[in-house]
């Protein structure tokens, strides 16, 4: 913004426009002074007051309400039931499911949320939403020779060790057989794949043709038909990439925000979910290369962020900083008014 | 406009455009929220229920506004035995002259310019909002964001000049 435009921002602002004669008249006497954009300002500061007054209602429940009041939503029919017939229907349910529930020698459980599920001899599984296992009533569990789940979904298995009787996880085509140890297993269809934590454990197909063993890292996966082994590789050993410069410039995340949005206003988006904070960190500003400068961030460990492209710029959705008691000893105000940063 | 052209889609598209318009503009007279949702779907209602019978002589909105404010009067004068609010409103509304519901209405303008707030970036919007919506001063904000009294003032001023730019030949 120039001059008379800073000034006339600042005399709206200041919520005295019309009342200070003199200025207004410094200010319609300015060669470059615009009659009909000073009005449109004036006429957007006073009529954006009656914001308070404004609201935004929610729409869907209010059509709901016309649509059924007009019948442009038609109820659903509802058609007569006899209410004898409902409760017959209903207890012979029931009475069916007792018995196969009292026949059944199975426990079994589908998880609808992630949780963890403890089996009859301590072993847990810590079940994906949506998996299902299945396995002998307690007593007869811990009576059989091996200790078999049938698995459908994703589970991450913790096995009590038990020398005498190993312990199976059995899917649709595949199975996992170990004594004692960790592992993860997926089914999903016929696809299974399954993933050793720690110790070893065999991976077979049901009938036998084909089987494994998997040591810790290990993955397998089984489509159907084929059978893929990924060993575990360990990962090298870091190396050593030049670190950021440490900046001398100490500055709020407020300030930061203010500094980014002044220096790039159209490459760099806020997003309303970042909050301005007084937590100190520090950071080079002056980098010239926006990209580096996001990168610079991105690698600053005092700094967390989280980055998204957009068009020619980037879109910020969090910055936040880490509080390690700092000192600033640099402002936007200072930045605005041209002052160098300490770096 | 031929009212029987109103279909299902053309109706919706009318609530959508005017329902949040509609509230806003009972408000100004009833004050009173749940009073001015009631009519807005009280009117809508209306409209389609005599879609056949109804033509315009302006603007479906005229319509709209004109049908609100009847039916709004109509609510004060049957209430008009249990408060003295509610005749003083029917009077007042009933004695009125024809509503001419033009462009420069006040509410259209409001919300002209909330529909150019909205476009702000959130941190502008939300220091620009403090101070018109919430009537926060610039040191009750600065204080409520933690950040100084310069940086409000900024963004005030960055606020005014983008909505400038944004309802240029709009209100």
């Amino acid at each position: 913004m120039d001059r008379l435009e800073d000034k006339i921002l600042q005399y709206i602002i200041s919520g005295k426009a019309g009342g200070d004669d003199a200025l207004e008249r410094e200010i319609r006497e300015d060669p470059s002074f615009d009659s009909s954009e000073y009005e449109l300002l004036k006429k957007i500061w006073t009529e954006s007051d009656q914001l308070k007054d404004y609201a935004r209602l929610p729409h869907d429940q209010a059509w709901q309400q016309i649509a059924r009041q007009t019948g442009l939503e038609k109820a659903k029919k509802i058609y007569p039931v006899r209410e004898w017939l409902i409760a017959a229907s209903l207890t012979g349910i029931a009475v069916v499911m007792l018995y196969f529930l009292m026949r059944n020698p199975f426990v079994t459980h589908e998880a609808l949320a992630q949780e963890e599920y403890i089996l009859p001899d301590s072993s847990t599984v810590e079940m994906e939403a949506g998996t299902i296992i299945r396995f002998l009533k307690p007593e007869a569990f811990s009576k059989a020779d091996t200790r078999d789940i049938y698995l459908e979904g994703k589970g991450t298995f913790d096995v009590v060790t038990d020398a005498a009787r190993s312990f199976r996880v059995i899917t649709n085509l595949t199975n996992v057989e170990v004594l004692g140890t960790e592992f993860i297993y997926i089914a999903r269809g016929d696809t299974s794949e399954a993933e050793n934590i720690e110790g070893q454990v065999r991976f077979a197909i049901n009938d036998g043709s084909k089987s494994v063993v998997l040591n810790p890292g290990d993955k397998v996966t089984y489509d159907g038909s084929d059978m893929n082994v990924v060993e575990y590789e360990p990962p090298p050993p870091p190396t050593t990439e030049p670190q950021n410069p440490i900046s001398d410039t100490r500055v709020t995340i407020a300030d930061l925000i203010d500094i980014l949005d002044y220096r790039f206003p159209v490459d760099l988006e806020f997003t309303s979910t970042v909050h301005y904070s007084s937590v100190v960190v520090p950071v080079s500003i002056n980098t010239a290369d926006l990209n580096t400068l996001v990168r610079q961030l991105q690698e600053n460990p005092s700094i967390n962020i989280e980055v998204a492209n957009k068009g020619q710029g980037y879109r910020i959705t969090s910055l936040s900083g880490v509080d390690s008691g700092l000192q600033a000893n640099y402002t936007f105000q200072m930045y605005e008014a041209g002052i160098p940063p300490p770096e | 406009m031929a009212i029987d052209v109103l279909d299902r889609d053309s109706f919706r598209k009318l609530f959508e455009e005017n329902y949040n318009l509609l509230c806003n503009y009972i408000n100004t007279h009833a004050r009173d929220w749940e009073l001015s949702e009631e009519i807005a779907q009280k009117t809508f209602v209306k409209l389609w229920e005599k879609r056949k019978e109804i033509t315009f002589s302006t603007s479906a909105r005229s319509y709209l506004f004109q049908s609100a404010r009847n039916t709004l009067i109509d609510h004060y004068r049957s209430h008009k035995s249990a408060s003295a609010h509610a005749e003083k409103y029917a009077d007042d509304l009933g004695g009125s002259d024809e509503m001419v519901f033009d462009d420069d209405h006040q509410i259209l303008v409001t919300q002209r310019i909330a529909w150019a707030v909205d476009q702000l970036k959130p941190k502008t919007r939300e220091i620009f909002l403090l101070n018109k919506q919430e009537g926060l001063t610039y040191d009750e904000i600065a204080d409520y964001l933690e950040i100084s009294k310069r940086t409000v003032e900024y963004n005030m001023k960055i606020a005014l000049l983008q909505l400038k730019e944004l309802l240029k030949g709009k209100i």
